[in-house]
C-alpha cells in the first residue's frame, strides 16, 4: 500500500500530512486498513500474490467509486485512525489540515471522479521482482474479480512520475481516460493519469465465479 | 470576533479573484464555481476569525456550500460552545 505510491514519486501518499505527526508512514497505513477506514480498499479488497516459498510478491487493493467521498480517507474514518493512534488534538489537526490540501474539503471534487465503478488501488509489486508479470497477474485477478460482480468496465491510476505502471496499464488493455496535472490538487500532489480498461463479458452459461478475498499464485 | 457575510464574502473573491456575484444563497462548491481544492485556507480563516474550532466530520457541503450556510454553522457552533 504504501510502495504503490512512493513508486516514481518517492514519498507515500499520507507522508506530508504525517510530518508533524511523527507516526511512521507504515504504521499509519496499519492503522488504516485495521481501523476499517482505508476509502480506497479495505482489508478484504486487497488481493495478495504469493511467490512459491510464501513471501509476498505483489498486492493490489479496489474499491466501488460510487460513494460520495472519494477521498483516500474520509472525516468518519480520519476519527477513527486518529482514536486508534491516539492523537492529540493538536496533531490530528495538523494531520487534518495537510490532508485536505492534497485531496479536497470535499471528498466529491471532480479531481477524484473515476472513469469506472470498479477501481483497482495501491497496486505494488517488490522492486527486486519487478518486471516478472506480476502486475498483470494482479490486474486480470481485479478484471476477473469486478467481472464476477457484474462490472463491464475497471479503472485504474498511475501517478505523474511512474512511467512503468503508466506503460504497463496500458499494455493490460486500458487506455487514458483522463490526465489530471498537480495544479488541479493544489500544487499537493503530483498528478495522475486515469486509465479505464473495458471487461470482456463472462462466458455464459457458467456460474459467477467469486475470487476468495485473498488469491494467491 | 463575529464573522459577518461580507467578511466571507470579501474574503472568498480576494483569496479566488472569483468574477460572479457572491451572495449568502450563491452555492459555491456543488455547482464548481470555486474548487474546494483551492480553498482550503477558508477553513483557517474562518477559525481564526471566527473564534471556533472546526471538527473535520463538520466539513461538509450542507454546512459550507454557502456564505449562509456558514454563518449558519457558526451560529450553532458557538451556541453549544
Amino acid at each position: 500500500m504504501y510502495q504503490a505510491t512512493f513508486a516514481g514519486v518517492g514519498r507515500g501518499l499520507f507522508d506530508v500530512a504525517l510530518t508533524h505527526t511523527g507516526v511512521d508512514p507504515l504504521a499509519f497505513n496499519e492503522a488504516l486498513l485495521l481501523a476499517g477506514a482505508s476509502n480506497w480498499g479495505q482489508i478484504d479488497d486487497f488481493l495478495v500474490l504469493e511467490a512459491d516459498d510464501g513471501s509476498h510478491a505483489g498486492a493490489a487493493g479496489a474499491y466501488l467509486s460510487d460513494r460520495q467521498d472519494l477521498r483516500p480517507l474520509t472525516a468518519e474514518g480520519f476519527e477513527a485512525v486518529s482514536g486508534r493512534l491516539g492523537w492529540s488534538p493538536d496533531a490530528a489537526r495538523a494531520f487534518w489540515r495537510a490532508y485536505v490540501r492534497a485531496f479536497g474539503l470535499f471528498g466529491d471534487s471532480p479531481q477524484l471522479a473515476q472513469p469506472a465503478a470498479y477501481v483497482i488501488e495501491y497496486l505494488a509489486v517488490p522492486e527486486a521482482l519487478r518486471g516478472r508479470g506480476h502486475a498483470r497477474l494482479l490486474l486480470e485477478a481485479h478484471a476477473e474479480r469486478a467481472r464476477a460482480n457484474g462490472h463491464a468496465q475497471i479503472a485504474i491510476s498511475a501517478m505523474f512520475g511512474n512511467a512503468p505502471a503508466l506503460e504497463t496499464y496500458l499494455r493490460c488493455g486500458f487506455r487514458e481516460h483522463a490526465r489530471l496535472g498537480p495544479e488541479r490538487f493544489g500544487g499537493a500532489f503530483p498528478g495522475v493519469t486515469r486509465l479505464v480498461r473495458e471487461l470482456e463479458p463472462a462466458s455464459g452459461g457458467q456460474a459467477p465465479f467469486r475470487l476468495p478475498p485473498r488469491m494467491t499464485a | 470576533m463575529t464573522l459577518t457575510s461580507a467578511d466571507l464574502s470579501r474574503f472568498i473573491e480576494d483569496e479566488l479573484a472569483v468574477d460572479a456575484e457572491i451572495d449568502e444563497d450563491t452555492l459555491l462548491f456543488s455547482t464548481g464555481l470555486i474548487d474546494s481544492f483551492s480553498l482550503v485556507s477558508l477553513m483557517s480563516y474562518i477559525e481564526d476569525e471566527g473564534g471556533v474550532r472546526i471538527a473535520p466530520g463538520d466539513v461538509k457541503l450542507e454546512n459550507f456550500d454557502s456564505i449562509g450556510r456558514i454563518l449558519a454553522y457558526l451560529d450553532r457552533v458557538t451556541a453549544d460552545a
